[in-house]
């Protein structure tokens, strides 16, 4: 067994872990992360090579390993590090666990799926850059459902900020300042929205001016993590309408972005095909290692294993491989498993589980789908409102890929009109056409196709006794490597249900009435229910959320607001697992801006500066080079100091005598204030008692009471008495 | 004389309603038809194969159109059991228009349904996609902000005018 040693370990190369590490790589912190997938290839050529031969092009078609498509392959017993797929789903195979991954135990299936390599699940996400609204943070205290975060839409503002330039958002604030979301002043995103599509143009045309449950219908251009602009040495969009399974010129954000700049640190290095096995705990209750096995062929023998050390351990492995994780590392002490002493782990299991809509347009009136990016905009303004004390909240996105999700489309359409038959339901006569005429009928039918998904927010009846939780296997069914695999227990409450009861009225008063279309909704399996007498199906968005949420009490969640276990003062979780709410909102960007927050924590936890600052000397050195990469804060934390009898004792905020002699630290500022500057030719700025620091300015962080520092007015520094204690923190205000 | 290279190209064309000039043109980098020709070759017994060329040259040589050629082909009056000839015929057709071959019955080793695209190219330049004044999806020649533009028209994309031309002018 070897063991390799890191000050961090992260479990993860995906997009929490990915910016983590990046993080505290340029805070000059050593990190080995651990991948259980394979690294991330040079160009996505092979990957793409995958997809294009792909007969059923489903999400995790470009991507290792094998799936129960694959002839060769015997069943996920045999892969050393399955996940869940689409493949896993078809033919009604979704609970038999020779074939699916996921031990599905019902009663309705989990259709959503994630990926294991290097970049994680973001090779095929959408893109979606949606913020949370405010409310999606209080759901229990505004509306009486569901549970509230431990934090607000506000301290999220400024890591929002950040994930929005790491990951290069498309958007203008002007449309997405709705619903009580707010933006630092003078706020810009990376990069100008990007263009509606004629999809879109239609649907616009059609619900400006209507409204449902009282709450107006208005499109909103989608934030989206692709590129309007180049930007951070990626390529413009040019429109290749798969963003799912995959962006054939990364256009579109995904973690290996990150991942890399992270490598190029030089502080972070990454062992693949390395899945981690067990958490272990000391007898201080610190997480003292994490074990691992590693492999070489998917389904080949057991390479190697070892544990990797660190003082601090970071899970990021999406919230079904995070609990199986923790659950499987149970030992006579930590009898419910690691990080579980509120029995939350593996609970509450969330997706948007998507009510899918579509139709056709009239005849005559085509809006030509299959073009741009696979969805541009959505109705965004019945997220929220009173609504939700009743039902479950939805956004509305708008595809811009015809039927392709729904139907399978172009391939169903074309085998309907050459075999006679009717699958898609736009050959209700069975005719046979060949020829010019069959060219005719598929293009007036493929250009006038649409669909719509709505996101429903998922909420439980009763949050601290999940029906949808994770599991070990409890038929101790295992993976290649003997790993117990997860078990899936999933329902959907009344009050999700009846957000799909509404769904479905608005699709179709849209698509029929305000369209004027024809609805060709069906129901598609296997995610089927039956709420108030009528069939719906569901369709997994691929947002798996909660299984270790955050929370302000420790007998009722797995993190605290800092995504640090509360068992465990070492063991950080992060990802979407933490959410205690779904709301809305597709979650990347909200896993990016916590995945800042947890990485500044930890930063912080190793490598934060303390000091003393003297008020009797001129400027003082910190020792911390600040640079535009790395958002810096200084805090003032305890202590006092005076500048003259007359200001008296004060903090670092300083008096309320204001002095503008030019020999003075910063001139008007108040007296006693702590004062920095960058470098010593550095133009002195104002710090008080918390401060931002600059990231224009290269050089070393100084710091300085705010004084005549010559004593050209009297006694100068010479007379001044006390100190400042002093944090120079990670982090952005 | 044509080979069965032409007749393949002429029978495809007559099917799927693309000009021959289209499928195989005459400065082709890519060269889908003998790579289809091969793998269909491989696929459908001789026979039925052979006649479908037959068939098909036999009508050209009539001057018969190519829709009608198409629908002769494809005619089987409701039998019970559809011809070989006309099951390889439809298969033939979504080779073209989607880069799939769908095994139309089992010829050992190859099963009824089986289906696989039988390269990244076939599904590149399928038709599909162009039918549908489109692109394959994950394969986009055109640029950022395309899709908030009208597309080419039917006509300029395979030749074929729509019913009631939507699209851009050329």
């Amino acid at each position: 067994m070897s063991t390799e040693q890191a000050e961090v370990v992260i479990v993860g190369a995906g997009l929490a872990g990915s910016i983590i590490a990046y993080q505290l790589g340029m805070a000059g912190i050593d990190v080995l992360v651990l991948e259980s997938g394979p690294e991330i290839p040079v160009n996505r050529a092979q990957y793409l090579e995958r997809f294009y031969t792909a007969t059923l092009k489903t999400p995790e078609s470009p991507y290792p390993p094998s799936t129960t498509l694959d002839p060769h392959l015997t069943g996920p017993a045999k892969l050393n590090a399955p996940r869940a797929t689409i493949a896993d789903l078809l033919n009604d195979n979704w609970n038999k666990p020779a074939v699916s991954y996921l031990v599905q135990k019902g009663p309705l299936p989990f259709t959503s799926t994630y990926e294991r390599v290097g970049g994680g699940t973001t090779w095929h996400w959408v893109g979606t850059c949606l913020r949370m609204v405010p409310n999606d943070f209080r759901l229990r205290s505004k509306y009486g459902v569901g549970v509230d975060w431990p934090i607000g839409y506000d301290d999220l503002q400024s890591a929002y900020c950040r994930a929005e330039a790491e990951i290069g958002v498309s958007a203008n604030v002007a449309d997405q300042a709705y619903l009580g979301m707010t933006f630092p002043e003078g706020y810009a995103f990376p990069m100008h929205s990007i263009p509606l599509s004629l999809v879109d143009g239609s649907f616009v045309a059609a619900v400006t001016g209507q409204t449902f449950d009282n709450l107006p219908l208005v499109v909103s251009p989608t934030p989206a993590g692709r590129n309007s602009q180049p930007y951070a040495g990626r390529r413009v969009c040019a429109g290749n309408t798969n963003c799912t399974p995959i962006c054939p010129i990364q256009a579109k954000y995904d973690a290996t972005v990150t991942m890399n700049k992270a490598l190029a640190t030089g502080k972070v290095r990454v062992l693949y095909r390395t899945v981690a096995s067990k958490v272990t705990v000391g007898d201080d209750h610190n997480v003292s290692g994490i074990e691992f096995m590693q492999y070489q062929l998917e389904d080949g023998p057991k390479t190697g294993t070892g544990v990797a050390v660190a003082k601090r351990y970071v899970i990021a492995a999406h919230a079904i491989e995070t609990p199986k994780l923790l659950l499987n590392s149970k030992t006579d002490v930590w009898s419910k498993g690691v990080a579980n002493s509120s029995g939350q782990v593996g609970r509450s299991l969330a997706d948007h589980p998507i009510y899918l809509a579509w139709g056709l347009m009239p005849e005559g009136k085509a809006i030509f789908p299959y073009r741009g990016p696979l969805s541009t905009a959505g109705i965004e303004s019945l997220r929220d409102g009173a609504f939700r004390s009743d039902r479950a909240a939805w956004r509305i996105e708008i595809g811009n890929e015809g039927w392709n999700w729904p139907a399978g489309d172009p391939y169903t359409t074309v085998a309907d009109f050459i075999d006679g038959t009717n699958v898609g339901k736009t050959n209700p006569s069975n005719k046979l056409l060949s020829g010019t005429a069959l060219v005719r009928k598929l293009n007036d039918v493929f250009t006038r196709q649409f669909r719509v998904g709505f996101l429903v927010e998922q909420v439980e009846k009763d949050p601290d006794h999940s029906d949808s939780y994770i599991q070990p296997s409890t038929d101790n069914l295992t993976d290649g490597l003997g790993i117990v695999r997860p078990e899936i227990h999933y329902d959907l409450s009344d009050y999700t249900r009846k957000g799909f009861q509404q769904a479905k009225i608005l699709a179709t008063h849209i698509i029929e009435d305000l369209l004027g279309g024809t609805e060709l909704t069906d129901i598609i399996g296997p995610g089927c229910f039956t709420y108030d007498g009528v069939p719906y199906s569901f369709q997994g968005a691929g947002h798996l959320m909660g299984t270790y949420r955050m929370g302000d009490d420790h007998t009722k969640s797995v993190v605290d607001k800092d995504q640090r276990s509360w068992d465990h003062k070492n063991l950080f979780l992060v990802g979407d697992g933490v959410f205690p709410s779904t709301g809305t909102s597709n979650p990347s960007l909200t896993i990016a801006a916590l995945s800042f927050q947890a990485g500044d924590t930890l930063a912080n936890d190793l490598r934060a500066v303390t000091m003393q600052v003297q008020s009797n000397k001129a400027w003082q050195g910190t020792g911390v080079q600040l640079n535009a990469l790395v958002p810096r804060l200084a805090r003032y934390v305890s202590g006092q100091w005076r500048a003259s009898l007359e200001g008296g004792w004060v903090d670092g905020n300083g008096g309320s005598r204001h002095i503008t002699y030019s020999s003075y630290t910063l001139p008007g500022a108040a007296e006693g204030a702590l004062i920095g500057r960058v470098g010593d030719s550095g133009t002195p700025f104002l710090i008080g008692d918390l401060a931002q620091l600059p990231v224009d300015q290269h050089g070393e962080l100084q710091l300085c009471i705010n004084d005549d520092l010559t004593g050209q007015h009297g006694a100068g520094l010479t007379d001044n008495v006390g100190a400042l204690t002093i944090r120079v923190e990670f982090g952005a205000l | 004389m044509s080979t069965n290279l032409d007749n393949f190209v002429g029978l495809s064309s007559a099917l799927i309603g693309i000009s021959a000039e289209l499928l195989a043109p005459q400065i082709d980098p890519v060269g889908l038809p003998p790579i289809f020709l091969d793998y269909v070759t491989a696929r459908i017994p001789p026979d039925v194969l052979n006649a479908l060329l037959t068939q098909y040259a036999t009508l050209a040589a009539d001057h018969v159109p190519p829709d009608q050629i198409a629908e002769q082909i494809l005619k089987f009056n409701m039998q019970p059991t559809i011809p070989d000839t006309v099951l390889a015929a439809r298969s033939i057709m979504k080779l073209w228009l989607l880069g799939v071959w769908y095994q139309p019955f089992d010829r050992l080793p190859f099963k009824k349904d089986d289906s696989a695209v039988v390269s990244d190219q076939a599904y590149i330049h399928s038709w599909a996609w162009k039918i549908a004044q489109a692109h394959p999806m994950g394969y986009s020649e055109s640029f950022f902000g395309y899709w908030n533009s009208t597309p080419p028209s039917l006509e300029d994309l395979t030749g074929v005018p729509a019913n009631g031309q939507q699209g851009a002018l050329s």
